[in-house]
């Protein structure tokens, strides 16, 4: 069974329409993320942070108007999962030691009838925050600084570029997802912590991934078809390796799909930037990074890459093998 | 398979050791399922459900569930007995669950180095104060090296800092060296002070590791009650001799405390006060001397005790404005470290009644052992000091003759013995304790609250258990749901290929798995989500491989070199882009912390054991289909 039988898409003819698409998708981001900002989760900024549950559910103004006798009236409130589970936030300049346990005893003095739970809480001192904030840029920094190098030694450094710019697209596309999304779906539980930056660490990793499976069947073709036009060599082999590219996104987004479901609070933000990353770091693999090596031919090395109406701009079946199968 | 041979011997070994491996886990699963069944808890559940314990207090309630549940576990401490060696070597051996699974606390604790230059001040002058909050400022604003800024600070004023540090006769450049020596080394005491507390506190599997030069992670597993760790951990260990008020003082001034309570004016607070009264009843005796119905003064040694669940009451009747007007401005009030149980069961703090400024801070002690004494057969604490305290400590025992001392660490008093005589060399004899346990306590006491050692907490994770078992479910929910889409997808769509493919998928888990328990390595719900993503990319190889042997078949190839070239062919492809994953997950485990140190440290293992079994395991596979003389194998 198949899928995706032999396909001749001319990708890369339109990639000029694709790189507006993505401008103004990362450009919808930056504008949100400069309107709406970031919300950064305690890991980075510091703060108190508690997750409970009441029986009965209690609305928010009720929880506020609690906070608000200890002084923590400003305090970030929303549901967390459940209708009666809650995430209070406090800012790090206004938490003390016990904050949490301020709290608690609050709204218990408040609501003697209702019973809370406290099923999560954390405590971050904002010399903690500043500092797992730096690995973090550390760590996405000396990543990008690895693919670079070794995809310039296993490719060449162009495709190197044009790889760690898809980077760039993908983990600006995400991030304003995140914002879009974390302001508009708040069950979704979308803020910048540690497990959001593991998150784009991966997507990261599964982009390039993917990049590279593209990437290493130019390079067979290259060396197949010696002298052929690059864009017609470059379209053969993004529609080589189409069904794997299919199927395995296919694969990665249904699992990340169901853990976004069903994996519960803790991996839930993961699962949604995942999800945009995988969408597109498979889109960003031939929009973005073979786009870029073929423009770079074009633009800086004036190499004439005009396709000629006679030929078509996908490199036709030519293979030996082929020719041998069709003859038999 | 001669062919193969080497091949299969690796992975039926690979197969093995993770089973060997994997089996500790098991064993320890079954061991807990066990004494759970054993423990009686459903039963004792059952119990209560049927005997509310409502008209009980709760401190009452508390202690009536305790013995309850003790007997209800009967069962289960006699199997543990039995067992303990096991279990405890499967336990230690066995895949560990991160605090996000099983509920815990984790706190990142640091030398609060600020705090340890105060509390190692000789003495605290206005000067020192002055300059002390300078430093402070100071530091706050620029986070330079809190020692190297109080150098400065002093040098400006002209003061030396053999004034309030060291030996008085030492230059600045020494007692800076001692400083920065004592600073470098308190991470190291503050750990040792935190894992005897909390060995003393009980909980089981702790974690106390460095971070770093100043930090110190401790993990409780299991434990939830937050005020009390954070008062187990940050309370700062210093350790102080402090100077028992007289006697007589101090019962003029509980019976002023007692008048003021009752409302009375403190110049007509003569009434006998005894406990021994007889002549009231304990009702009138409370309402007319409230303050001496919580606080027992011993009439004989005018000791005074308080109960266990007196002493919020204590504390708040300590705290009220009236109160305090009566109370000297010295004064401060300790209790004893440990309680006294009364033969009825019932706990008392003997409370002690000190001078608040210390005679002398631990930090001049240099160490400590407990002795059994040849010429009185009993236990005793021999403890030395430095020679500045040694001096310090020669005119402090000369004034203070036949006076008592108390020895208290984090204002919890161990100890308080009465001076004998003066101790002129600065090695002193402490006796009168019950046994050997005690006086090796009061030791170890001396010791760890030797040098100060202030912590700060500065960072605090903790996970409710019920939250632990929900992540599980999800986790093992969305673990199960991902990896039949994916297996049910690769079978349906690569036929024969699929389900070796699948094969592969399933004893890459076990690889996983195995190698997690081989390392001692902790599955965090991060951890549960990269071994996820991990199917995801394993099934990639697979795909890579299969769609190229579909495009070699087409070619009307055989179906040996179909697979050859197909295998071939797709290796560059997957060994760059590995690699690539390879070295994220490498970054990621070295920026990361905590939770995405465990997801990077799965996706390392999970790309490594996936290469291993998508490549090598189906490949075997289909060898030995080959050779089984399969002239056709179905890709889809």
């Amino acid at each position: 069974m198949r899928f995706f039988p032999r396909t001749s898409i001319d990708f890369v003819g339109k990639r000029h329409i694709w790189y507006t698409v993505s401008a103004s998708l990362i450009l919808i981001g930056l504008i949100t993320i400069a309107i709406r900002g970031l919300d950064y989760g305690i890991d980075f900024v510091g703060g108190t942070e508690l997750t409970l549950e009441s029986t009965p559910a209690l609305q928010i103004a009720q929880i506020r108007s609690a906070l608000n006798k200890i002084g923590h009236g400003d305090a970030q409130i929303t549901t967390f999962g459940a209708a009666s589970q809650y995430l209070i936030r406090v800012k790090a300049s206004e938490q003390s030691t016990n904050t949490s346990t301020q709290i608690m005893d609050v709204l218990k003095s408040s609501y003697p009838t209702t019973q809370f739970t406290l099923l999560e809480d954390n405590k971050v001192g904002p010399e903690i925050g500043a500092e797992l904030r730096r690995d973090a840029v550390m760590a996405i920094f000396y990543g990008l600084l690895a693919i670079l190098v070794y995809v310039t030694f296993r490719f060449q450094f162009i495709y190197a570029v044009g790889a760690v710019l898809a980077l760039f697209h993908d983990v600006l596309i995400t991030l304003g997802a995140v914002a879009i999304f974390g302001w508009l779906v708040p069950w979704l539980n979308l803020q910048i912590d540690q497990t959001m930056v593991a998150a784009f660490l991966t997507l990261v990793a599964y982009s390039m991934n993917d990049t590279v499976v593209i990437f290493d069947r130019i390079r067979e073709n290259l060396k197949l078809y010696k002298g052929e036009n690059l864009i017609r060599v470059m379209n053969r082999s993004i529609n080589d390796t189409l069904s794997r590219t299919i199927i395995t996104s296919g694969t990665a987004f249904a699992v990340l799909l169901v853990l976004l479901i069903f994996g519960g609070e803790v991996t839930r933000g993961f699962a949604f930037a995942m999800l945009v990353g995988v969408t597109t770091g498979t889109y960003s693999s031939i929009y973005v990074a073979s786009a870029i090596v073929v423009d770079y031919n074009v633009y800086i090395k004036k190499v004439d890459l005009r396709v000629p109406a006679t030929q078509s701009p996908v490199l036709e079946i030519e293979r030996p093998y082929e020719v041998a199968a069709k003859r038999a | 398979m001669r062919k193969n041979r080497f091949k299969i011997i690796l992975i039926v070994a690979a197969i093995l050791l993770s089973l060997y491996y994997l089996y500790p886990t098991y064993e320890s699963g079954t061991y807990d399922k066990k004494l759970s069944e054993l423990s009686g808890q459903p039963k004792l559940e059952e119990y209560l459900q049927a005997h509310p314990l409502q008209q009980l207090s709760d401190s009452l309630r508390q202690s009536e569930i305790d013995s309850l549940s003790q007997a209800y576990s009967a069962d289960s401490t006699k199997y543990y007995d039995a067992n303990a060696k096991a279990i405890t070597s499967a336990k230690l051996k066995r895949i560990k669950l991160g605090l996000d699974l099983q509920g815990g606390m984790h706190i990142v604790l640091q030398v609060n180095v600020l705090k340890m230059l105060q509390d190692m001040a000789k003495n605290k002058d206005q000067t020192f104060n002055k300059v002390m909050a300078a430093v402070k400022q100071e530091v706050q604003q620029t986070h330079a090296d809190p020692i190297t800024v109080l150098a400065r600070q002093f040098n400006q004023r002209g003061i030396r800092l053999s004034r309030y540090y060291g030996d008085i006769r030492d230059d600045n450049s020494k007692v800076i060296s001692y400083l920065q020596n004592q600073a470098n080394t308190a991470v190291d005491r503050a750990m040792e002070i935190v894992r005897n507390r909390v060995d003393q506190y009980g909980v089981s599997e702790p974690t106390i590791q460095k971070q770093g030069g100043s930090r110190f992670i401790v993990e409780l597993p299991g434990v939830s009650n937050e005020a009390e760790v954070r008062e187990l951990l940050q309370s700062t260990a210093v350790l102080q001799f402090k100077l028992l008020q007289p006697e007589d003082v101090v019962i003029k001034v509980f019976k002023s405390i007692d008048a003021v309570l009752a409302g009375k004016s403190d110049s007509v607070a003569n009434a006998d006060t005894s406990a021994s009264d007889t002549t009231m009843t304990p009702a009138e005796f409370a309402r007319k001397h409230p303050f001496f119905a919580i606080v027992r003064v011993d009439s004989r040694s005018g000791d005074a005790y308080v109960a266990e669940t007196d002493r919020d009451k204590l504390d708040r009747v300590l705290a009220r404005e009236d109160v305090r007007h009566v109370i000297p401005t010295n004064f401060e009030f300790l209790y004893g470290a440990k309680p006294i149980v009364s033969p009825q069961g019932e706990k008392f703090f003997e409370m002690y009644v000190v001078d608040k400024d210390p005679l002398l801070t631990g930090s001049v002690v240099t160490n400590a052992q407990a002795t059994i004494d040849p010429t009185t057969n009993s236990p005793v604490v021999d403890m030395q000091m430095n020679s500045q305290g040694a001096r310090d400590w020669s005119r402090i025992t000369g004034a203070n003759l036949h006076k008592r001392i108390a020895i208290a660490l984090d204002n919890a008093v161990y100890s308080a013995p009465v001076v004998q005589s003066k101790i002129p060399n600065g090695s002193s004899q402490i006796s009168g304790m019950a046994n050997m346990d005690e006086a090796n306590l009061l030791a170890i006491v001396l010791r760890a609250g030797a040098l100060p050692a202030p912590v700060d907490i500065v960072e605090e994770r903790n996970v409710g258990p019920s939250l632990g078992a929900d992540s599980i479910r999800d986790g093992l929910l969305s673990g199960i749901l991902g990896l039949s889409i994916i297996m049910l997808f690769m079978g349906f769509y690569y036929r024969t290929g699929g389900v070796t493919a699948d094969l592969a998928l399933l004893l890459n888990i076990l690889f996983i798995l195995g190698v997690l328990a081989a390392f001692h390595a902790t599955l965090t719900m991060p951890g549960i989500a990269g071994m996820i993503l991990t199917f995801a990319v394993a099934v990639d190889a697979n795909v890579l491989i299969y769609e190229r042997i579909r495009e070699e078949m087409t070619t009307g190839k055989t179906l040996r070199a179909a697979i050859d070239q197909g295998y071939a062919k797709a290796f560059t492809a997957i060994f760059d882009a590995n690699i690539i994953s390879l070295f994220t997950g490498a970054i990621l485990y070295q920026f990361g912390t905590g939770p995405v140190q465990g997801f990077a440290l799965t996706l390392m293992i999970g790309i490594v054991a996936s290469l291993f079994s998508a490549i090598v395991i189906t490949r075997v596979v289909f060898d030995i289909m080959m050779e089984r003389g399969a002239t056709s194998i179905n890709f889809g």
